[in-house]
């Protein structure tokens, strides 16, 4: 019978670990031991098909993610270094400005403030122009002046896309827009085509905002998704509670526009408690899928597949979509459509700023603004 | 203090990058040197995905997994004291990351994505892109990784991290008992006892083996 300490001494033999004083020893008495021998066999049987353990070759493009959070790293680094350089003399003061002035923050900050002025002059006409199709305010809403009219703004959007309606409902002075181009608001409420649609918005949003939100209180094993989802669907819908009488419903049907603030859960908390509840089984196949053409390097059938899924009705939809953005954006970086890349990355963060991959979504959205500016 | 020592005596330029020790190179990118943390990756970027592939038990995920371990080596270089080796420090996140990802699908109910993905076919891991294999494997060699890959993935945790460090890394059992926090002499038992269990079920090789012995 072979002791624990035996054991591991021919283990040691078997890998070569032994001193030669030591092996000498073992090997007499493995020869005197058919126990020892064959535990000593069993070994060396398996470490010799343990070296057919296949090893495998990571892709290139992880690197590059990882090298530029590495380079932002140093870069932060870089400064505590410069205090042990030479200071003294001329040349090294100019050749220290030089670089510093390419390498250092004074590039980063003048083009920004460049970018800044540059995207102030674009928008400001924009602005202007676009006042004329802004919501109505949501103080104006509930407290309507006396001598407003009403102001009736096409709805479709809004109700089909509460993602959109949430986005487009900045507060723009309604006063002000009125000011700027009063006929064209007017003249559109007085159409029956604007009515109409005023009308269905009003419909759905009175009886559709209050049970909206409710579904997403009660509705705990729903996913990330669904539920940032529906808290959009209830911060588009939920201020139409108070649309009740029919002297209401103009204000509800502006306030629809507009996100309502006692509606909204923390966005982080949302992803937080999707992150923990399982995905139903249908996603995760179609997820699977996805995974699987985003491993084969089929970046086209990726993003195909990605945005199908992201295109279902948001009611049918069961979770998973941080992932699916995540994978689209990713193929979207493979095939070096950085702009596309960054755009969708950008809308993961924001949409859930709990997604567990997000260092690694960081790093390679980094590596994609670097090859941008490149 | 380590930023500090590396200023002193690591200035870049002496010895090239790729010829210094671990330990030089993190201290380097600690003091802003990037292009060090390149090398460390280019030494590392292999092994750890191959321990993360086959330790996580989600080869498809392993390549995130692995940016991970690197990202989290990256944020938390300054940290590094040099009481471990730069290998064994990385090592240990990288096991952190395979527990933590294993209880994770654990939770999820997920399935092993080492295992085949429809009845018998090749599992997800085995249909990874490998430099390794070579076009004119013979068929006693496919089907012996593929066992190898099952017969490594069905051994208790404990032991398949102990024998993945020893098999991918070679790293001395001192130094796995150091990444695992578990004594040399109870890694060493925990690698027999690996062993022991990979060659049962190995059994059908066996004069396969002793031939390759």
């Amino acid at each position: 019978m072979t002791t624990k300490d035996e054991n591991l001494e021919l283990l040691e033999l078997a890998l070569g670990e032994l001193s030669p004083e030591a092996e000498a020893e073992l090997r007499l008495r493995v020869d005197a031991s058919p126990e020892l021998a064959a535990e000593l066999d069993a070994l060396k049987d398996a470490l010799a098909l343990a070296r057919h353990l296949p090893v495998d070759e990571p892709s290139r493009g992880m690197d590059a993610a990882v090298m530029a959070a590495a380079r932002r790293k140093a870069a932060e680094a870089k400064p505590a270094r410069g205090d042990e350089e030479e200071t003294t003399g001329f040349w090294p003061r100019v050749s220290r400005f030089l670089r510093d002035a390419v390498n250092g923050p004074q590039a980063a900050m003048a083009t920004i403030t460049l970018l800044v002025v540059a995207v102030g002059l674009w928008f400001v006409p924009t602005a202007h122009r676009d006042a004329d199709d802004a919501p109505m305010r949501i103080s104006d809403a509930v407290h309507p002046p006396e001598d407003a009219e009403p102001v009736l703004e096409p709805a479709t959007p809004a109700v089909e896309k509460p993602e959109t309606a949430v986005g487009a409902a900045a507060p723009v002075d309604l006063e002000d827009a009125e000011k700027r181009a009063p006929t064209r608001s007017r003249k559109e409420s007085a159409t029956p085509k604007a009515a109409a649609e005023a009308k269905r918005s009003v419909d759905v949003g009175a009886s559709g905002a209050a049970p909206a939100k409710d579904r997403m209180l009660s509705t705990a094993p729903a996913s990330s998704d669904t539920m940032v989802e529906r808290r959009m669907d209830a911060e588009g819908a939920a201020a139409p509670r108070t649309a009740t009488s029919s002297a209401a419903r103009r204000d509800a049907r502006a306030l629809e526009l507009a996100p309502s603030a006692g509606a909204a859960a923390p966005s982080g908390m949302v992803a937080e408690s999707a992150e923990m509840a399982p995905p139903p089984a249908e996603t995760t196949s179609r997820v699977g899928e996805l995974e699987r053409a985003f491993r084969a390097g089929d970046h086209t059938a990726t993003i195909t597949l990605a945005r199908a899924i992201l295109s279902q009705p948001r009611a049918s939809e069961t979770g998973s979509r941080a992932q699916v953005l995540d994978y689209l954006a990713r193929a979207e970086r493979a095939r070096g459509n950085c702009a596309e890349a960054i755009r969708q990355y950008e809308r993961l963060l924001e949409t859930y700023p709990a997604y567990a991959r997000r260092a690694g979504v960081e790093a390679e959205l980094a590596d994609c603004r670097a090859r941008v500016t490149k | 203090m380590f930023g500090k020592l590396a200023r002193k005596n690591l200035r870049p330029g002496r010895v090239p990058l790729t010829e210094r020790p671990d330990e030089e190179l993190l201290a380097l990118f600690s003091s802003g040197e990037a292009d060090a943390f390149g090398v460390l990756l280019e030494r590392y970027r292999r092994p750890i995905f191959n321990f993360v592939a086959r330790h996580s038990g989600d080869a498809p995920r392993a390549e995130d997994l692995t940016q991970e371990v690197f990202l989290r080596a990256i944020q938390r270089a300054e940290q590094f004291r040099g009481e471990s080796k730069v290998s064994t420090w990385l090592y240990k996140i990288a096991r952190n990351l395979c527990i933590d990802h294993r209880r994770r699908m654990r939770h999820r109910g997920h399935a092993s994505l080492d295992a085949p993905t429809n009845g018998d076919g090749p599992s997800l891991g085995e249909r990874l892109p490998s430099d390794a294999r070579g076009a004119h494997e013979s068929l006693v060699d496919e089907d012996l990784r593929a066992r190898i890959l099952a017969a490594v993935e069905a051994l208790p945790d404990d032991q398949r991290e102990v024998f993945l460090l020893r098999q991918i890394e070679n790293m001395p059992f001192g130094e796995i008992a150091d990444v695992v926090g578990a004594s040399e002499n109870t890694v060493k038992s925990r690698m027999r006892y690996a062993l022991l269990r990979l060659r049962e079920a190995l059994s059908e090789y066996q004069d396969y083996a002793s031939e390759l012995r």
